[in-house]
């Protein structure tokens, strides 16, 4: 299935804020409310921030491609990246604690949405956020 | 580049009678929050007793590196005696304290009166 929205940024942190406006236009058009908006967004902008620090190591130089699609009733945002293999769906599911600095991200990306998947598809990771839409726009 | 869609988060500190007030205005996140954990900790630094207020009425967005600074800048605070507390706490920013299941960490007050008060 084609993407409705796709777009490519470089992997540097002055693009999350891009990024996110893009996928919370999204799910306006979609009929997201405000609460289920903003953790899409979260989830994709903590995605993103996992590429650049694990998976591209820093790298600001290297591609991201953001890729918004419906599929049925459901909103996918699809991000790939050509960086070190990085699976965040693969690290055990740990409730955020104070003192543990680390973790809470992947929690956030994990929480925010109803499905996650990872794949490895030649140099590519490919990693899809997928969230059911709104009851009263999936009818449409 | 500081405007425009990369724009920073911007920060504005000021002495108040009851402690020192940070207030933010902007998305904290990747890019961002590392200005902010500097201006935290910079705070604290060689003093104990401080109170900070941390106004986030102009913050829409934080992420988990946001939440990071603020866990830290409240561990650094009650290691010196101080106190950090958070006021004006936006819809996101309470959502992502939420769920990471940090809200109740904070003193969280609806205004930053009231948070130099308390």
């Amino acid at each position: 299935m084609a993407a409705e929205v796709d777009v490519r940024i470089a992997s540097d942190p002055r693009w999350l804020r891009l990024a996110r406006i893009v996928v919370e236009g999204c799910c306006r058009e979609f009929e997201f409310g405000d609460t289920e908006s903003r953790a899409m967004v979260s989830a994709l902008d903590e995605a993103l921030s996992n590429v650049i620090r694990h998976a591209y190591r820093g790298d600001t130089t290297r591609p991201i491609r953001i890729a918004c699609r419906l599929d049925g009733d459901v909103f996918e945002v699809e991000v790939s990246d050509q960086g070190h293999e990085f699976d965040p769906v693969a690290h055990p599911l740990q409730p955020p604690d104070e003192l543990r600095s680390g973790g809470r991200g992947i929690f956030l990306i994990r929480s925010s949405v109803d499905e996650c998947d990872y794949a490895r598809d030649g140099e590519w990771n490919r990693l899809r956020l997928r969230k059911r839409l709104p009851r009263h726009a999936a009818k449409r | 580049m500081t405007g425009g869609v990369a724009k920073a988060v911007e920060i504005e500190i000021w002495q108040a009678a009851g402690g020192t007030v940070i207030r933010l205005a902007g998305d904290v996140d990747m890019a961002s929050s590392p200005v902010l954990r500097q201006a935290i900790l910079d705070l604290l630094r060689d003093r104990s007793g401080t109170t900070i207020v941390v106004n986030m009425g102009g913050v829409e967005y934080i992420d988990s590196s946001g939440v990071a600074s603020l866990v830290e800048g409240l561990q650094q605070a009650r290691r010196s005696r101080g106190k950090l507390r958070l006021a004006c706490l936006n819809d996101g920013p309470r959502d992502v304290l939420e769920l990471t299941r940090l809200l109740d960490l904070f003193e969280v007050h609806a205004t930053e009166a009231g948070a130099l008060e308390s």
